[in-house]
């Protein structure tokens, strides 16, 4: 039998994520998919699901959800407290919730984003070969809100998984992120290049799936415009005026300002813990080097989760 | 340096690389859409994404080194055919051109030197070409012909711009297959469907082929908007 989710709050934002609709950028469609694919993978993993399967992206604030029937369920993210009808749960780790329970997810204090995994996952069709939503065209979906629910799928069995505690993944207010020097990084000057690689920056408070803005060292030679052309989830761009703008898993494919950086591969799940007034270093890297870290990061990873790509 | 050869072509050395897309300067429009194409029926690419001038594609560095994926997207460059341009479809795109859908029309008429009332059958004349998709999943940039007086962005973008909005800015149309933000003049409004995800391919318009603009009045609008 298969029951529903009930979306009681849905906090600042809420929406399904799973495989990203990849392949589609040369019509301007970004793949969407989770902002941090590795927290999804790691709350399927604790309920046994495949390690990209939908799950719900919650950001920041609290969250609250009603159960019509019994299912496993896993929190992992930035969200550090639960609790399941007012009994507290903790986070990285299965849960059994009874049929008629309502699940709270806390506010997070570091990072942003926290992902809820429940066993088999939701009765979702797929969208352009993706099960993950693109808010701003509203393709595959939306923001979820009070009122809406989810089919589930229907459920494995119980199970008692916990993130082992090498892989808990600890949020903080300071990260870095390895980057390559960008397509049009030889505009800069030698001192804005030294400063973008070698001065911290803060995130600024405009920050969501589409991007951020990062604060810090003022780059004083600022080339002009180009012609539109390809940029990425984690591009930085330097607009005309105003700060740096490193783009998100939702910014749209193609753009006009000059693009001086870009976050590897291998780095860019991080990306979607980025927030308001945390301080953010730029590494600097080499394409080869990149792939390196890409093998190394995921040689660890799937010693729990074999199949996991990034 | 590759383990494919040591050698390098000028065009390869333009090449930006990154550690897994790349970008090459491409601004011979049949050549990057032959290319865009060729590109986009090989399975080493994860994406492939035209720009106005250049061309670039995303690759899975666990399979695709650096090297060789520059390698790869040369050689397929190099045995792409350009083809005839006559060979290009053409979209008929009905706009409705009425004031309460043109609001930055005499602006746009003034820098283009023409009466507000000939602004439609101005844009209905001019033969354009999709250069590419960006922007918003379908926003469709076209390239008219003839040389087009550029149009400056408005100095305060809109919060939402609707659906099937019709704009000009630099010597280029763009069409809003979604309501957003955005600071394009407005000139007109089409009902086309331009991005539906039922639809396969979703977006009515890709890079390449020909746009033809007919003018429609407000109740053909409504009709057409209906179905």
């Amino acid at each position: 039998m298969s029951g529903r989710l009930h979306i009681l709050d849905g906090g600042l934002q809420t929406s399904l994520q799973g495989r990203p609709m990849t392949g589609h950028r040369h019509i301007a469609l970004p793949g969407a998919g989770p902002a941090d694919p590795v927290t999804l993978a790691l709350a399927n993993w604790c309920v046994g699901n495949a390690w990209d399967m939908a799950g719900l992206e919650i950001t920041l604030s609290a969250a609250s959800f009603h159960f019509d029937c019994a299912a496993t369920v896993a929190i992992c993210g930035a969200a550090i407290s639960a609790d399941i009808d007012g009994t507290p749960v903790d986070t990285g780790r299965s849960h059994r919730i009874p049929a008629g329970a309502a699940l709270r997810i806390h506010g997070a204090r570091t990072g942003v984003r926290s992902y809820l995994a429940v066993a088999g996952g939701f009765a979702i069709a797929e969208t352009l070969g993706g099960t993950s939503t693109y808010l701003a065209g509203g393709i595959g979906g939306a923001a979820l809100r009070a009122g809406d629910h989810l089919a589930l799928a229907g459920a494995a069995g119980p199970l008692d998984r916990n993130v082992p505690p090498a892989y808990r993944q600890v949020m903080t207010d300071e990260i870095g992120l390895h980057c390559v020097p960008g397509p049009e990084h030889g505009l800069l000057s030698k001192t804005d290049s030294d400063a973008l690689f070698g001065q911290p920056f803060t995130i600024a408070n405009r920050a969501n799936r589409i991007g951020c803005a990062l604060a810090g060292p003022e780059l004083r030679a600022r080339p002009g415009g180009i012609a539109s052309a390809a940029v990425f989830p984690g591009t930085l761009q330097a607009p005309p005026s105003g700060p740096p703008f490193l783009l998100g898993i939702d910014a749209q494919t193609t753009g006009g300002y000059p693009r001086i950086a870009q976050v590897v591969r291998a780095d860019r799940h991080s990306m979607g813990q980025l927030r308001p007034g945390m301080r953010l270093r730029l590494l600097r890297t080499d394409p080869g080097k990149a792939r390196e870290l890409l093998r190394r990061k995921l040689l660890l990873w799937r010693a729990l989760i074999p199949d996991l790509r990034l | 340096m590759s383990a494919d050869g040591p050698f390098l072509n000028a065009d390869e050395l333009a090449i930006y690389v990154a550690d897994d897309w790349l970008s090459a300067p491409m601004p011979d429009r049949p050549r990057r859409l032959a290319a865009t194409q060729a590109l986009l029926g090989r399975a080493d690419w994860e994406e492939v994404v035209p720009g106005l001038d250049s061309l670039a594609v995303r690759f899975d560095p666990e399979r695709t080194g650096p090297d060789t994926a520059r390698l790869l997207f040369a050689r397929t460059l190099a045995s792409v055919a350009v083809e005839e341009d006559s060979a290009v479809e053409t979209f008929d795109i009905p706009v409705c051109y009425a004031a309460a859908f043109a609001p930055d029309a005499a602006d746009v008429a003034r820098h283009l030197g023409l009466a507000a009332a000939n602004l439609p059958s101005w844009h209905a004349a001019q033969k354009w070409t999709v250069d590419m998709i960006g922007f918003q999943p379908g926003f469709a940039y076209c390239r008219a012909a003839a040389d087009v007086m550029p149009i400056p962005r408005l100095d305060q973008p809109r919060q939402s711009v609707p659906e099937g909005s019709i704009g000009l800015l630099g010597g280029l149309c763009g069409l809003y297959p979604f309501a957003g933000p955005g600071g394009w003049p407005l000139i007109g409004r089409t009902p086309a469907a331009l991005f539906d995800v039922a639809r396969n391919p979703p977006s009515l318009l890709r890079a390449g082929v020909r746009v033809r603009f007919t003018a429609i009045d407000r109740a053909q609008f409504d009709r057409l908007r209906r179905r």
